[in-house]
Parts: C-alpha cells; sequence; structure tokens
C-alpha cells in the first residue's frame, strides 16, 4: 500500500510543474497577441486615456514577471478576475456554464464506452467474419466523420422531422431529467463517435494482441471453457490499457464539446470561449483555458490512480513509463 | 551510410507493394491523390487562370447569383446552390485546397518542431530529455483543438496563423513518436561507429538517427494529417480559421447551419467532403503503418 501511495505522491508532484506550464501558457496568450492587447481590445478609435486605463486595469504596466505571478498567485484560488465585456466575475461565468458541458462531456463519454465494447468485443471474437468487417469500417468511418457535421446531420435526420429532440439548447438533468435525455441524446452521439470508433479499434486490437499470449494457449490446454478465457481473462487484460485512453480521451471530448456546444447552442463553456474570442475578452479566455488545463489534467491523475489500482504491475513496478 | 539508404528503398517499396496489392490501401491512396490533385487544380484555375477551367466545367465558385438561392441539386448545380446562389460542387471543389494546405503546413510545422525535439532528447538524454518533455507534457495539459483555439485567440485568423495553431498543437504527438524510436535507434552499433569515427554530432543525429526514424513519423505524420483536417474544418466551422471570400468547407457548414430545416444539400455535400477526405489519410495511414511494421497486429499505437 505505501508503493501505491509513493506512486501516487509521485504523479501528484508531476502535476504540479505541469500546471504552472500550463498557466504560463494561458498568460501568454495575452502578452502573444501583436502589439498592445489594451488597444486591440478597444480598437483603433478609443481615446489614449481608455486605453492607458484599460492597461492599468490589466496590470499590463507592470513588469511582465510581476504580472505572471500576480495572475497565477490569483488563478490558484480560483479567481480570473472580470469578464471586460460584462464585468462580471470570470468564476461565477466559469461555474455557471460547467454544468452543461459536463452533462455533454459524460453522456459523450457514456455513448463512447457503451457502444465500443460490444463492437470492440465482437469484432475481436469474430476476426476476419462478416461482423468484424463491418465493426472495422463503422470505427473507421466514426474516426473520420467531423463531430460537428454528424451533429448537423443528426439534426436534419432526428430533430427537423420529430419534435421530441430539440435543435436548440440543452436541460440539465436537475431541472428536468425527460428534458434532459432528449436534449442530450443527439449532442451526446455527435460528440462519443470518433471516439467509440477509436476505442472500438484499441479494444479489438488489444483483445486480438492478448489472444497471442501464451496463457491463453495454456488456459486452452487445461480445457478451460473458450468464452470463459475470452470473456473473462483475455477481456479484463485488454480492457486494462483501454481504461488509461479514456483518461487522454476526455481531453478529446472536452475540445470536441466546444464544438458540438455551437451546432446545438449549448450554454456551456466551449460557446463561452468562442464568444469570448470574438470580443477579446481575454480574462474569460484564460478563465477556460485553464480550467480544461486542470480538469484534464486532474482526469489523468484519476485514472492512473484507478488503473495503478486495478493492475499491480503499475504500482509494483516502481519508476513509471 | 548504406545501410540507411537500403532501409529508406525498402521502406518506399514495402509500401508501395502495399497499395498495389491491398485493396484498401489503394482506395485510401486514390482518395489523397484525387484530394492533392483537386487542391492543385483550384490553385492553379484560381490564381492563374482566374476560373477559367471550372467556370467552363462548372459554374464560377465566387459569382453570386440572388436569382437562385438555396436551390435544389439539379443537372445544372449538382450539389444545389447556397444561400448567395453561388454552387456549393464548385466551391467544394475549390475548398479542398484549404483542407490539403492546412493539413499539410501544420504536420509539416508539427513535424519539423517535434521530430527535432525528440532526437535531441533522446540522444543527449538526462536534463535536456528532461526539460523538453516536460514542455511536451505542457503543451498535452491542454486538448489539442482548445490549445488551437487559445492560440487563435491572439495569433488572429489566416492561414499563417492556422498552421502555426495546429502545427504548435501537434508538436508533442511527434516529438514522442520521435523520442521513442530514437532511443532504441541511439545504441545501435552504427550510431556508436559514426561517433567514434569522430563525426560532429550534428551528422550523426541527421545522417544516423533521423533516417532510422522515419517509419514511425511516416504514419504519425498521415494520422495527423486526417486528424488537422477534421480540426481546421472545425476551427473554421467556429469562424476562427481563414477568412471568408476564400472557400472553405468548415465555413460552408458553419452557413448551411442556419438553412438546415429548408437546405439539406447545403449541409450534407461540404461534410461528405471532409469525411472521404480523412477516410482517405486514415486508410492511407493504416495501410502505411501495417506495410512498415507487420508484427503489430494490434492498434494500440493509434494514439
Amino acid at each position: 500500500m505505501s508503493r501505491l501511495l509513493r506512486y501516487l505522491l509521485g504523479r501528484l508532484l508531476w502535476a504540479i510543474p505541469v500546471l504552472l506550464g500550463a498557466s504560463v501558457v494561458t498568460f501568454m496568450i495575452m502578452q502573444l497577441t501583436p502589439g498592445d492587447p489594451a488597444r486591440f481590445i478597444l480598437g483603433q478609435r478609443a481615446s489614449q486615456e481608455a486605453v492607458m486605463e484599460l492597461r492599468r486595469e490589466l496590470g499590463l504596466h507592470q513588469p511582465i514577471f510581476v504580472q505572471y505571478v500576480d495572475f497565477v498567485f490569483h488563478a490558484a484560488q480560483g479567481d480570473f478576475g472580470q469578464s471586460l465585456q460584462t464585468r462580471e466575475e470570470v468564476t461565477a461565468m466559469l461555474l455557471q456554464r460547467i454544468p452543461y458541458t459536463a452533462q455533454l462531456s459524460i453522456a459523450g463519454l457514456l455513448i463512447a464506452v457503451v457502444v465500443s465494447f460490444p463492437v470492440g468485443v465482437i469484432g475481436a471474437v469474430r476476426e476476419g467474419e462478416a461482423a468484424d468487417h463491418a465493426s472495422r469500417v463503422g470505427a473507421l468511418l466514426g474516426i473520420s466523420t467531423p463531430n460537428f457535421w454528424l451533429g448537423l446531420l443528426l439534426i436534419l435526420v432526428f430533430a427537423v422531422p420529430l419534435e421530441a429532440f430539440p435543435i436548440f439548447g440543452m436541460t440539465l438533468v436537475t431541472e428536468d431529467p425527460i428534458a434532459a435525455v432528449t436534449s442530450t441524446l443527439l449532442p451526446a452521439i455527435a460528440l462519443g463517435t470518433a471516439q467509440a470508433a477509436l476505442l472500438t479499434r484499441l479494444l479489438r486490437g488489444g483483445m486480438l494482441d492478448e489472444m497471442q499470449e501464451g496463457y491463453v494457449r495454456t488456459a486452452r490446454a487445461y480445457g478451460i471453457d473458450n468464452r470463459e478465457t475470452t470473456y473473462v481473462y483475455v477481456l479484463k487484460n485488454a480492457v486494462l490499457p483501454t481504461i488509461t485512453v479514456i483518461g487522454l480521451q476526455l481531453g478529446a471530448l472536452l475540445g470536441g464539446a466546444v464544438i458540438v456546444e455551437q451546432v446545438f447552442g449549448i450554454p456551456g463553456i466551449g460557446r463561452l470561449a468562442i464568444q469570448a474570442i470574438f470580443n477579446k475578452d481575454f480574462p474569460v479566455i484564460q478563465g477556460v483555458t485553464m480550467l480544461v488545463a486542470v480538469t484534464f489534467v486532474a482526469a489523468n491523475l484519476l485514472v492512473d490512480v484507478l488503473y495503478a489500482q486495478l493492475d499491480p504491475r503499475i504500482r509494483l513496478g516502481g519508476s513509471e513509463r | 551510410m548504406s545501410e540507411d539508404a537500403r532501409s529508406y528503398t525498402n521502406v518506399k517499396w514495402r509500401v508501395y507493394r502495399r497499395i498495389r496489392t491491398d485493396l484498401i490501401a489503394k482506395l485510401g491512396a486514390v482518395i489523397v491523390v484525387f484530394s492533392i490533385a483537386m487542391a492543385a487544380f483550384s490553385i492553379v484555375d484560381d490564381f492563374l487562370l482566374s476560373e477559367l477551367v471550372i467556370e467552363t466545367l462548372l459554374h464560377d465558385p465566387y459569382e453570386l447569383n440572388p436569382n437562385n438561392r438555396l436551390a435544389e441539386p439539379s443537372l445544372a448545380h449538382p450539389f444545389g446552390t447556397d444561400e448567395q446562389g453561388r454552387d456549393i460542387l464548385a466551391r467544394v471543389i475549390y475548398g479542398t485546397r484549404t483542407s490539403i494546405i492546412v493539413g499539410v503546413g501544420s504536420v509539416l510545422f508539427a513535424a519539423i518542431i517535434g521530430v527535432s525535439l525528440g532526437i535531441v532528447t533522446a540522444y543527449y538524454g538526462g536534463l535536456v530529455d528532461n526539460v523538453g518533455m516536460r514542455a511536451m507534457d505542457v503543451l498535452l495539459a491542454f486538448p489539442a483543438i482548445l490549445l488551437a483555439i487559445a492560440l487563435l485567440a491572439s495569433l488572429g485568423r489566416g492561414f499563417t496563423s492556422i498552421i502555426i495553431a495546429l502545427g504548435v498543437a501537434y508538436v508533442p504527438s511527434f516529438a514522442r513518436v520521435t523520442r521513442s524510436k530514437a532511443l532504441s535507434v541511439k545504441s545501435d552499433e552504427y550510431v556508436t561507429a559514426a561517433e567514434v569515427m569522430g563525426y560532429p554530432t550534428r551528422d550523426v543525429l541527421v545522417d544516423e538517427i533521423l533516417p532510422n526514424c522515419f517509419t514511425p513519423i511516416i504514419v504519425q505524420g498521415t494520422f495527423t494529417l486526417a486528424v488537422a483536417i477534421i480540426a481546421e474544418a472545425g476551427l473554421s466551422f467556429l469562424g476562427l480559421g481563414v477568412n471568408p471570400p476564400t472557400p472553405t468547407w468548415g465555413i460552408m457548414l458553419s452557413g448551411a447551419q442556419q438553412y438546415i430545416t429548408t437546405a439539406w444539400w447545403y449541409s450534407l455535400f461540404p461534410g461528405l467532403a471532409i469525411m472521404v477526405t480523412v477516410l482517405g489519410f486514415n486508410l492511407l495511414g493504416d495501410s502505411i503503418r501495417d506495410a512498415l511494421d507487420p508484427q503489430s497486429g494490434g492498434e494500440e499505437r493509434r494514439l
């Protein structure tokens, strides 16, 4: 257990420099903007006084190092300042939007997992047969389809003729569970399909690799039921590496959510970020960027913990990678 | 030196044989060649011939025709027309170049930086390796598309911005792939031999290690191209990509969104173009990987 603890501590210590680095990148978004960001935000026609005022507000008159320390100090406390557009606290804006993006991403992940497991397993078990070919073609189409176009197609085919599915907006589970399901289903399919396809390919390949292992032959030689070998031992060993990938895919899901939210008019953090970019609302952009980085790193930490729990080779192996 | 040359021609020959014999590989290669040809055609036709060829065969992709808004697909307009009365097929053809240029550009950008970084960190190890790979971890803390969006927030719109933004986002994958290959290559005998013979480090890296890392880099490049084409379309869809008069599939789809209830063809065809192109690169990537790496039956290297 102490080894597991040490492993976890190591991962936690890895996260700190990564997040500090992420904060530098986030901070640089405004610094990298060519010319004077204050002038950039206010436009060419703004008076010199207004520009100076904004520079003071953004802290741009201070040395860059002081600005950065100030940014990190506040960001660590969850304070990203005020929106330049609405004067709202950025953190409050984020908190209001998080539930939508969370509901969409979790639903998307659920669809990816629920679809990929049976399809991937059938593909591996029936290798070379029609079912396998179908699952491989499906997976290839899945990774080749842009999520926002799939979203448009789903609206075209389902939401336009059927009133049950709204074309625009999303209801939260906490407000109305049934409306939440119907309003989340189509965007979640749009978001989850590519991930489902990736997971399918991974699981199928993993299982086929596992089936080549010595223990499978041994189990067969011992006369253990083929099904038991496949569905218990092979599947278990093939699923483990897939879990790490799900952690990585969370990033792809969050990134995809930004675009899918735009298609379905979902008021999540992605839509907030895009609006902020058009309004040159840098504090909001920084808030969203940092929030996503923290979520992504935390999710991967969580997956590592889970993985270490499930696979003794990791926590007993000592060094990582 | 002859070793490098041989392994390189061998790689090309294996891919070539695969494409000749495998139907799937052939399909992928045909799609890829076709989309590159379309992109080249639209560049030549647009900038040298001022839309002469496409106007003769189809319609001017830029010409507004207010009397023929959102016309259904017909013989005259096989893919229908958009909200300005422009021919969608002509615009889809012209849109190919944005996808290909941004895709190839960002992959080249990512590959040049990522591969150099991967080789240097693997060769020197120690502090260099640590710093380089931590930097990659930082970039990986952001989902690629979000990193690109954040960078575009300060770079603004346009071809160069989007190539840089996507390029930066894909650097880590090239760095990691190259590093892990270079780590195994650097202890090979010919590398040691070159070092012992006193070759400058730069030559060892470029002439000995780099050519032997080509295989995974080519595979990574093909798959990243597929991802980059989807990403470019997505960013253009969001309004963060290239500037509007340039025909691009992403911008067409964002226009189509408004007319989703009335003009199905407008959202169908540009998306189909993206899917087919990306499928082509994915098929080719699969085939190249299988041809170059027969022992990897599984697909766990997909990410």
